[in-house]
């Protein structure tokens, strides 16, 4: 179904806030502004993201006989190269796939919800991103442990009674992608219920008139509205996943060493640069996850079509 | 942020399609690369301005005893102290500040001396590429050397017989024991001298006691006990960059097939690691480990713990074969740095603290100091700990000398290894076989051997070749 032509009808009230003229070009004044704020963002951005890119390319092409892939080839042969990348890519499809429906789901119902128990309900559930990193794990190591978890009853459902048997390399994937939920998924769904508030009145009012229930306005007129929120979720997240470091890493301590120091490609990556000083290799392997990251996000903004004007 | 939709729907203007796709391409990088967590690795900051160049001087917090003592005893040395974790683990944060030293130049609050508690570090530390400690054979006389424990320098020494780290203490495993259990269950029977004895009380305790302990499989680091101490060759340095890995030595086999045979795994052989919440430590009737158990694991005289007064070390275990060697975890070096601005001080002190009785007398938690000039008084101090006293000195003293030297110092963790291949499986309910875990272990450290640039060396073509 086709979306009236209008998706986004420009807020009249922000337009005259934000000095717009008509036409919606900027006056000539806060164009200087704008640029003015942004020099901000573009140093930040070349002394902490550009610059350190460029030294990884050049570390990882950097070999004893020139420019080469020799680095690149190297790695790709190591025994725990393969492995790192597939548990990457399992804890990345069950993660964001869990993400995407249950954050839709629940920006959806909060959203249908009365403004006041709405905002609670956002509340209570962007708490648990609080603690997000190293905080976190900590806490999910007492949740996973069947000695310390409030929830031990189910961990003795499937038969773990020590913290070992949790974190079982089989199961770290679903661990892992159960972490990064609770930490990033509140704030996730307060984004998209900032994008579903910005979908004019009169369109849900309109549907309504013409007979549309809640359900067929969620997911017929919500849906479709903040699709593109939904792909810069998913390109955001693909990119944080895949870079996937401190929780494998505290948790391997706190098991003392129950999880490989090469779970990851990211933790690969720091074993061979701050273990065995091997900084050229380590350089390859982020080079690597830069290009995976950058692939996803090309072709996530454009099948998405991030940036098409309906 | 909501604006920010209103405004990239807002202008209606014709753009092309490359150009959308080139703003879509430029989108991408910056969203790829603000996704990305950058790791910084910090570095501790510069220290206050003192006239003279203080000594820095790292311990962990368990030498913070030893710090008092020190300045005790040289209330006006000019020492800046820092606590780190002592590299516990294979954390590696040695490792890790090295080599970005390495590349970037040293600062000049770096540490000249450091306490180390991982045997393998030191060789892998004072050999390429990081080639950072001083050596010792040029700032410590020959005398103090020759004063050390027979082999405990072998994990100080390089290939190439440079001396890069002194040994603080021996971490040898024995035999501890709870004689008050033991004769309740076991009435007047002497206490097991081989791992057999071991696993047949297992077993006895399995139906008649159930719940009492005999030993542990649930730790990452019990392959020192039951491999190690069993001369099992999965760790053997047989030349430079070389190593041997061989799981089907009947050493490795011997052991595990005798833990399988037992049953006594998930029983007497506890599950849970023992530093978990829910270990015990009245519970346990006897136990291979590290002299320094005797304090930390069974809690001697703290709240949850044995009562002082209630553990005796006894021998390790004659192995499956019969020798009498044992296997160790822990123990601590004394390392000094090779870009130190000051190594005949460093030096000095680094040779202090490891020999020194001042110092060395310091802590039951620390295990039998290495020097043994130190050792007697040492051990004059633990009577009002552990029962017997006279036993348990004797016994560390033996273990402290049949440690198996064909255990290598590597620089990777082998309890790391092992915690990630076989735990998982000898944790789960049912255990799964102990034999079952040598192949994959032997494979892994093989693997983990090549990503460090040694030769592996193994009549199983499996490991020799990579899977």
């Amino acid at each position: 179904m086709t979306v009236p032509s209008a998706t986004v009808v420009p807020d009249e009230r922000a337009s005259a806030r934000w000095g717009r003229r008509a036409g919606g070009q900027p006056a000539g004044g806060s164009r200087t502004a704008g640029y003015f704020f942004v020099a901000f963002y573009v140093v930040l951005l070349l002394a902490l993201g550009i610059a350190p890119t460029v030294y990884a390319f050049a570390l990882a092409l950097s070999t004893p006989g020139g420019l080469g892939f020799a680095h690149f080839i190297n790695t790709f042969n190591f025994f725990d190269f393969a492995p790192a990348f597939e548990h990457i890519l399992e804890f990345e499809g069950i993660w964001l796939v869990s993400q995407t429906i249950l954050v839709v789901i629940l920006a959806l119902m909060v959203h249908t919800l009365v403004r006041r128990v709405s905002s609670a309900f956002r509340f209570v559930f962007y708490l648990p991103g609080a603690m997000a990193g190293a905080a976190s794990v900590v806490v999910w190591l007492f949740m996973f442990d069947p000695h310390t978890s409030p929830w031990a009853f189910v961990l003795h459902g499937f038969h773990y009674r020590l913290l070992a048997n949790t974190v079982a390399p089989g199961n770290l994937p679903v661990i892992f992608a159960i972490m990064a939920f609770f930490t990033g998924a509140g704030g996730w769904i307060v984004i998209m219920y900032g994008a579903l508030n910005n979908i004019p009145r009169e369109l849900i009012e309109a549907a309504e008139i013409d007979g549309s229930n809640a359900f067929q306005t969620a997911l017929r007129i919500k849906l479709p509205l903040i699709r593109k929120w939904i792909v810069y979720m998913l390109v955001l997240s693909f990119a944080a996943g895949s870079q996937l470091f401190v929780e494998p890493q505290i948790l391997g301590v706190a098991t003392v060493g129950e999880i490989s120091p090469q779970w990851s490609p990211n933790q690969l990556a720091y074993y061979l640069a701050f273990q065995l000083d091997r900084f050229n290799d380590a350089a390859a392997i982020s080079v690597d996850l830069l290009v995976i990251g950058l692939l996803v996000a090309v072709l996530l903004v454009w099948r998405g079509r991030l940036f098409e004007v309906d | 942020m909501f604006h920010t939709v209103s405004s990239s729907n807002a202008p209606k203007l014709g753009r092309t399609r490359g150009r959308r796709c080139r703003t879509a391409l430029i989108t991408g990088v910056v969203l790829a690369i603000a996704g990305g967590a950058v790791a910084l690795v910090g570095v501790a900051s510069a220290g206050a301005k003192v006239a003279a160049k203080p000594l820095v001087v790292w311990i962990d917090t368990s030498r913070v005893a030893y710090q008092k003592a020190y300045m005790k005893a040289n209330p006006h040395a000019n020492i800046k102290w820092v606590i780190y974790n002592g590299n516990a683990n294979g954390t590696g944060v040695l490792q890790s500040k090295f080599a970005l030293w390495n590349r970037t130049g040293w600062p000049s609050n770096a540490p000249d001396v450091m306490f180390d508690t991982q045997n393998y570090d030191a060789v892998q530390l004072g050999t390429p590429p990081y080639n950072d400690l001083l050596n010792l054979k040029s700032y410590v006389p020959k005398s103090v050397l020759n004063n050390f424990a027979k082999g405990s320098l072998s994990a100080c020494t390089t290939p190439t017989g440079q001396v890069i780290c002194l040994r603080n203490d021996s971490a040898a495993a024995v035999l501890w024991v709870n004689p008050g259990l033991y004769s309740q269950f076991f009435g007047s029977a002497p206490v097991p001298t081989t791992w057999q004895g071991i696993l047949a009380d297992g077993q006895a305790l399995n139906t008649a006691h159930p719940g009492y302990l005999v030993g542990d499989v649930g730790d990452a680091f019990d392959e020192d006990y039951y491999l190690w101490g069993n001369e099992c060759p999965l760790n053997q340095v047989v030349g430079k960059g070389t190593i041997a890995i061989n799981p089907n030595s009947s050493n490795c086999t011997g052991i595990a097939k005798a833990i399988d045979a037992s049953g006594d795994m998930g029983k007497s052989l506890s599950q849970t690691s023992v530093f978990g919440s829910s270990f015990n430590p009245n519970k346990v009737v006897m136990m291979v480990g590290p002299l320094w158990y005797g304090t930390a694991v069974f809690q001697t005289g703290a709240t949850g713990g044995v009562p002082n007064g209630t553990m005796v070390a006894y021998p390790p275990p004659a192995a499956i074969n019969g020798a009498h060697v044992t296997g160790a975890l822990g123990g601590g070096l004394w390392l000094v740095s090779k870009h130190t601005s000051n190594p005949k001080a460093a030096a000095a002190f680094a040779q202090y603290m490891a020999t020194s009785p001042k110092i060395q007398k310091v802590g039951v938690d620390a295990g039998l100091p290495q020097y043994v000039p130190d050792e007697n008084s040492y051990l004059s101090s633990l009577s009002s700990v552990f029962a017997n006293p006279s036993t348990t000195e004797a016994a560390w003293k033996t273990a402290a000398s049949e440690v198996w030297t064909g255990w290598s110092p590597v620089p990777w963790s082998t309890d790391a290894v092992w915690g990630s291949t076989a735990l998982s499986t000898l944790t789960a309910s049912p255990p799964g076989s102990f034999a079952a875990q040598l192949l994959p272990y032997a494979q892994a450290l093989a693997n983990q051997a090549r990503l460090a640039g040694f030769t592996v060396k193994s009549p199983v073509s499996a490991v020799a070749n990579g899977s």
